[in-house]
């Protein structure tokens, strides 16, 4: 078969290509505000703190948060999971986990584990990807965590966990979840959800450039303490960090265009509305999976649903490795997957297929229905050659 | 009031808040109601804080108030301002 065109469909990794405004924002930042924001009293500085108060104020309202004091800048989610974890968990305290999560969450926790500060308790998921929910009650009531960390969307299958129902049975640890995979892709409110933290990053479906994240705190609660300390612009006179938000947890000159492009890609999100990336994301999945679904020599892991699930579907092929598969689909079709363990051994030894891991297809908002038209027919002839 | 730009005034009113998150805050709901207002260094008889500050007309003390109490923006103190200084002058040190 030839290849005609690029087809991406690893948008689990990262969303591309980003939106003509999010590339815009991104150079007009450099070309007219790319000063240090709050460190000076000159125009540039001015107008490089106006534009990141805007995106933190886009980002606030996205999600539904009163206060953008809240919502904290950070690398991405990576960071942000780090933050929440290193920043909240103490000597002699518990970890309520799910055995779907990335090693986002897994090696700081393993780390502070290893250092002795936490006991980590994990609850099995099914192998479709689906939490516990009675076997986390009984883990939260048998170590009365102080933090309960929960993927909300799975990286490897697309699982959606339903938060109200874990909200239901935490009791009184503070939940964190990481919001990698659902934030852009599926409506989130957080003023009508009791979650704690929420672990966010802007480089998938939130459509901004790789360098943006952030993690968003519920009001009240102890302090966390910051990952990075240094300066802020604020009580330059002192040596401590200041105390309060977001300067307490955000040392350091930061991301300013990247975050303008970030509040670009997040006001493109707005104006397709997520309800309707959302459906439009279930029809794609919906299509690929009916079409996998009817090779008989493919696996397909997760719900198998699309009410289920993210636009993410992982497969394995019988004869051949994930990589193999990977790999015909990008040089045979210029078909971008992504293969392997998707960084989340623990998501595929729940699902059964550790070691080898699987083929990951994830679609997003700029994906139409030729580009999984495209990889079908490519898996058809990989099957068959 | 006063027809002169506000840094030009005779006696203005500085208010002192806690971070620049709360100045940015500041400008976007005094500039959402209308109220005419700078954004200028803290001044460093005030403070030696290295911090911006909102700059309003002596006769919109009360009114800057409400507007930033009303949206939860702490005030940190709030400063009558006399004789004109150039704020451009005062040097941040940061």
């Amino acid at each position: 078969m030839e290849r005609s065109r690029t087809v991406y469909l690893d948008h689990a990794a990262t969303s591309f290509p980003k939106p003509e405004k999010v590339i815009r924002a991104v150079v007009d930042h450099l070309e007219k505000d790319s000063a240090s924001p709050g460190r000076s009293a000159h125009s540039l500085s001015l107008a490089a703190s106006r534009s990141l108060f805007e995106a933190r104020e886009t980002i606030a309202e996205f999600f539904h948060v009163d206060d953008s004091r809240n919502v904290i800048f950070t690398r991405n989610v990576t960071e942000s999971l780090n933050l929440a974890l290193r920043g909240i968990l103490r000597k002699g305290d518990h970890v309520v986990t799910t055995s779907m999560e990335h090693n986002s969450v897994m090696r700081p926790l393993r780390d502070l584990e290893a250092g002795g500060v936490v006991q980590v308790t994990v609850v099995s998921s099914s192998r479709e990807g689906f939490l516990d929910i009675q076997g986390l009650a009984q883990a939260v009531k048998a170590t009365k965590p102080k933090l309960l960390v929960v993927n909300h969307a799975s990286n490897v299958t697309g699982t959606l966990v339903d938060l109200d129902r874990i909200v239901e049975v935490k009791g009184p640890a503070r939940l964190l979840v990481d919001g990698a995979q659902s934030a852009g892709s599926i409506p989130i409110r957080l003023d009508s959800l009791d979650v704690d933290l929420f672990a966010f990053t802007g480089h998938k479906a939130l459509q901004g450039p790789q360098g943006t994240g952030g993690l968003i705190l519920k009001p009240g609660g102890e302090p966390l303490h910051p990952l990075i300390q240094g300066g802020t612009g604020s009580h330059s006179e002192f040596e401590q960090q200041p105390d309060f938000l977001p300067d307490r947890l955000e040392g350091g000159t930061p991301n300013g265009c990247g975050f303008a492009g970030l509040a670009a890609g997040i006001r493109v999100v707005e104006e397709k509305g997520v309800a309707a990336i959302r459906e439009h994301e279930k029809e794609l999945t919906g299509r690929l999976l009916e079409a996998l679904l009817a090779m008989e020599r493919v696996h397909v892991f997760g719900p198998r649903d699309p009410d289920e699930q993210t636009a993410v579907v992982s497969i394995q092929v019988d004869g051949t490795s994930p990589s193999e598969v990977g790999y015909r689909f990008d040089r045979e079709f210029g078909i971008c997957v992504r293969t392997g363990l998707h960084c989340a051994p623990a998501a595929h030894r729940t699902i059964g297929t550790f070691p080898q891991g699987t083929v990951r297809i994830s679609m997003g908002m700029t994906n139409t229905t030729e580009d999984v038209e495209a990889a079908i027919e490519a898996l058809e002839w990989i099957l068959s050659h | 009031m006063d027809s002169l730009p506000l840094e030009k005034q005779e006696k203005t009113f500085v208010f002192v808040l806690y971070s620049i998150h709360n100045v940015m805050k500041a400008e976007k709901v005094l500039k959402s109601q209308g109220v005419l207002f700078d954004t200028i260094p803290v001044p460093k008889d005030i403070s030696s804080d290295c911090g911006m500050a909102i700059l309003a007309a002596y006769g919109d003390r009360d009114r800057v108030r409400d507007v930033l109490e009303e949206q939860g923006i702490e005030i940190k103190g709030i400063y009558f301002r006399t004789p004109v200084r150039t704020p451009g002058r005062t040097t941040a040190g940061c």
